[in-house]
């Protein structure tokens, strides 16, 4: 073997073991706020919906293909961002009989395990609002990449139901509006 | 929207549980000293607001998360605390003791100086534990809330400390000037008045949307105006004066109005005006002592008292009301 063929062999196989690597390794997103939602709605007076979504939510996931145990997925919101369309139920909902957003001033999830699905993945975590912590499964629906200007970018959404009671919010103050609320989440990842 | 015939309820019976309270220890002892009078009072209003939040019911958690888990798991058994074993300290019957002990080693049958620099000594020390409440108070209801970890829009850290220190000093003199008037006669007026400001502070506090805050100064009303008339027929049947017990109300009564006001603004929606209006109102009971307004009598003196602070309460109320009808009305 002539020694440029040995640089060359020897550089082949270099960039194969660099490929691997960067294959095999997680990959890291961003939450995009822009393209991104955290909605909910209740019932009122059980004959219709009040709907609202968060202005301000932040987060980030990591999604390792190969190994699909070892991802993560985090998401705060702040819960002053509270946006019903009404400024005067807005500055209720922050009180302490609601979201008490001086105290409690985030929402967050922050996964404990992952397990990949068709479709998606399901996602088990702590959930925390108004001081309380509980473990839920999302089920995260998507996960499908697209390259976009040369920027990487997945997205997923999900639906869960909560009960507001369950979260320490006052249970004299939840009467017209229903103590189940739907939570839904579309959320866009930017790759860092 | 509030359930008024449970919230009804859970203050007839926090009002009841009181007086039962006050009744018993009455009959188990007709004729009582500072500490056992203390203790009916302090027991009374204990067994008025527990069974008022069992009644309603009102969910605290321990560990303590909001403000208002705080005042009632850790501020206001820290005041109970203080106060009994102030009056214990303060008590005739441990002057007795020195007196006793004292007796021994001179039994000339006088009172020594060394008694009265001891008793002396004591009540600055039993001031210094009220005024260290004070300062701790308002930490104590703020904690782990956004001002204190310097996030807030509002507030600077600055602020919050000035805002903070400036509380604490306002209730230690309001504690000082309103002890003092309790002192004199007619002096069970001035836990009434406290517990005025209370009502009103839990009726504004509801009107501007903080339900369950607005909750607790009811059952904290009810209590209070419970034990005081309940205490005053208890002096009056066994004949003897009401100063302490006066002095004992008056002085949750405030770190309760206090406390439901620092509440009420901080994490709530009620106004600084508001708050500030509330919390001093019942200082307006010092008019009937000037001597142009002096009225003759224990309950033309009462009624005065009331009165005064009367006014700027129900002031306060009919501008919260136009303020929840004009914003929070059409919600419901």
């Amino acid at each position: 073997m002539t020694a440029a063929k040995f640089v060359q062999t020897l550089m082949l196989g270099l960039l194969v073991t660099v490929g691997s690597t960067t294959a095999f390794a997680a990959d890291d997103y961003e939450y995009d706020l822009v393209h991104s939602s955290v909605s909910f709605k209740a019932r009122h007076l059980d004959i219709s919906w009040i709907h609202g979504r968060f202005n301000e939510v932040s987060g980030k996931f990591s999604l390792d293909r190969e190994q699909p145990a070892k991802s993560t997925f985090e998401l705060t919101i702040q819960a002053d961002s509270v946006d019903t369309a009404n400024k005067a139920r807005d500055e209720h909902l922050r009180q302490p009989d609601y979201f008490d957003t001086k105290q409690f001033p985030t929402i967050t999830f922050k996964s404990t395990s992952v397990k990949p699905i068709k479709g998606g993945y399901e996602v088990t975590g702590d959930f925390t609002m108004h001081g309380t912590t509980k473990s839920i499964t999302l089920v995260l629906m998507g996960g499908e990449e697209h390259v976009f200007k040369g920027v990487k970018r997945v997205a997923f959404s999900t639906e869960l139901s909560l009960k507001r009671s369950d979260y320490g919010f006052d249970k004299n103050a939840i009467g017209p509006i229903g103590d189940a609320a739907l939570i839904m989440i579309d959320c866009e990842g930017v790759q860092k | 929207m509030p359930d008024v015939l449970l919230f009804a309820k859970a203050t007839c019976a926090a009002a009841a549980a009181s007086m039962m309270t006050v009744l018993a220890l009455a009959v188990a002892r007709r004729s009582a000293g500072d500490v056992w009078q203390t203790t009916a009072c302090l027991l009374a209003l204990a067994a008025g607001l527990f069974t008022g939040v069992c009644v309603l019911p009102l969910p605290i958690a321990v560990p303590p998360g909001s403000g208002l888990d705080r005042l009632l798991v850790i501020a206001l058994p820290a005041a109970w605390t203080i106060l009994w074993f102030g009056s214990y300290t303060s008590g005739r019957e441990w002057r007795a003791g020195l007196f006793w002990k004292s007796q021994a080693a001179d039994p000339t049958g006088c009172e020594s100086p060394a008694l009265e620099r001891i008793t002396q000594s004591w009540s600055c020390f039993r001031w210094c534990v009220r005024f260290a409440f004070c300062a701790a108070l308002p930490r104590v209801l703020l904690h782990g809330s956004v001002y204190l970890n310097g996030t807030d829009d509002e507030w600077s850290s600055m602020q919050i400390t000035v805002a903070m220190v400036t509380s604490s000093f306002a209730l230690a003199c309001l504690w000082v000037l309103l002890d003092r008037l309790a002192m004199r006669p007619a002096g069970a007026s001035v836990p009434v008045a406290i517990a005025l400001a209370v009502q009103c502070a839990a009726v504004t506090i509801m009107l501007a949307g903080y339900l369950k805050g607005g909750a607790f100064a009811l059952l904290l009303c009810a209590s209070l105006l419970a034990t005081t008339l309940s205490v005053t027929a208890w002096a009056k049947f066994a004949g003897f004066a009401t100063a302490v017990q006066s002095q004992v109300l008056t002085a949750i009564g405030l770190i309760g109005l206090f406390s439901v006001v620092l509440i009420g603004r901080f994490f709530g929606r009620l106004t600084t005006e508001s708050a500030i209006i509330m919390l001093f109102s019942p200082l307006l009971c010092w008019l009937t002592e000037w001597r142009m307004l002096r009225l003759s009598g224990t309950w033309r003196v009462v009624t005065g008292r009331l009165v005064l602070v009367s006014i700027p309460l129900a002031i306060l109320l009919v501008l919260a009301k136009q303020k929840f009808d004009q914003e929070l009305g059409a919600l419901l």
